[in-house]
């Protein structure tokens, strides 16, 4: 009896100082170096989702590159919507600050992106809230801002497209 | 003994990335300390006080009007800003100066907040660079500590278009100020309320 409980008590300490590592790296690991999202919607067709409907692309998102919010021409980041905070947008990096663009849609036909911002496109104009509906986002209103770096992207999405189809 | 040191070693670092993810977890989630530093919310927060500032509001969207926050400086993305909050979404909020014969408002838009200093004289808020994004507010500051009192901050409710500031007690000070990090109780009403007047001098 008394063997019991103490096996009992052995078993709950283990599970407790198990609990108390795992869970706090896992949550460091996706806050801080990687994180997996599904991608839903047409805004980036054909690259992401060229099926649309029913499979939905799985992507990873790179967090540790971005963690001096320095991104490129043309990669893919997901942002934090302007317009709903509680919503991520996956979207293209069209131009840096400085840069000169023609919008599709926006309010000015030509735009100088102002320092400190940058604009973000879908790929699949027209049907994409991005850039040409909330203006330029800022670099830290990507909080936390996930990077996807093309190579990484394509590999993971297509492993999992290919698995799919197998079945 | 190669092996004993290999093991010491490998358990203190376990050890270490074992703590260092807990720290992350309580300082994203539970909440973090702060050092202010400058005069844009005088007398709330003046320059060098150290705050605490809890981000499960933020987490779960419940900032609300009134509330001093923690942000993202839309300049500067390493840089951390810390106003109060005027209007959410969808209030509408005077973008004029006092002194103006002609008053200007707008709405603040979807998914925005409308920040500003205590200090309206010294600070740069909203009012510049226009409304910033949800997704900037970093969390709500609830505790202050300066010298030696630790005090909670009250929320405060603008009426019309004068400001008016919550003071914590100035003769509470004076009796606890003998004990060091005396915390007051929650239940501390605002005791004092005061219009903010143009007399503020700028630092």
């Amino acid at each position: 009896m008394a063997q019991q409980a103490s096996a009992g008590r052995r078993y709950l300490r283990a599970f407790v100082s198990g609990f108390f590592v795992a869970v706090p790296v896992t949550v460091t690991v996706l806050d801080r170096f990687a994180y997996v999202a599904r991608v839903e919607g047409a805004s980036m067709q054909p690259f992401l989702n060229p099926e649309g409907g029913s499979e939905c692309d799985v992507v990873l998102l790179n967090r540790w590159s971005v963690r001096n919010y320095q991104v490129q021409r043309g990669d893919i980041v997901s942002v934090m919507s302007p317009r709903n905070p509680q919503q991520k947008i996956i979207k293209r990096v069209i131009g840096l600050e400085g840069d000169f663009i023609r919008t599709l849609g926006y309010k000015n036909r030509y735009v100088r992106i102002p320092d400190g911002h940058f604009w973000i496109e879908g790929d699949h104009h027209g049907h994409s809230l991005d850039s040409n509906s909330f203006g330029p986002v800022r670099p830290s209103s990507q909080t936390p801002l996930q990077h996807l770096p093309l190579f990484q992207n394509i590999k993971i999405s297509l492993t999992l497209r290919l698995s799919l189809h197998q079945k | 003994m190669f092996r004993r040191v290999l093991g010491k070693t490998l358990g203190f670092v376990g050890y270490t990335v074992q703590y260092g993810c807990i720290a992350h977890c309580a300082f994203e989630y539970i909440g973090e300390f702060v050092v202010c530093s400058g005069p844009s919310m005088e007398p709330t927060i003046v320059n060098h006080d150290i705050v605490f500032s809890e981000r499960m509001s933020r987490h779960l969207c419940k900032i609300e009007k009134g509330d001093i926050v923690i942000a993202k400086s839309p300049f500067d993305p390493n840089m951390n800003i810390c106003k109060r909050v005027i209007g959410l979404e969808g209030d509408k909020v005077c973008t004029s100066a006092p002194s103006d014969v002609f008053k200007s408002h707008t709405y603040v838009p979807k998914g925005h907040v409308w920040l500003e200093g205590d200090n309206l004289r010294n600070s740069t808020d909203s009012r510049s660079y226009g409304p910033i994004p949800y997704a900037l507010i970093r969390g709500r500051v609830c505790l202050k500590s300066s010298m030696a009192i630790l005090s909670t901050i009250q929320r405060c409710e603008s009426v019309g278009s004068s400001k008016q500031v919550c003071l914590i007690d100035q003769s509470l000070d004076n009796i606890l100020s003998s004990s060091p990090f005396c915390c007051v109780v929650m239940s501390l009403d605002v005791i004092a309320t005061t219009t903010l007047e143009t007399a503020l001098a700028s630092a």
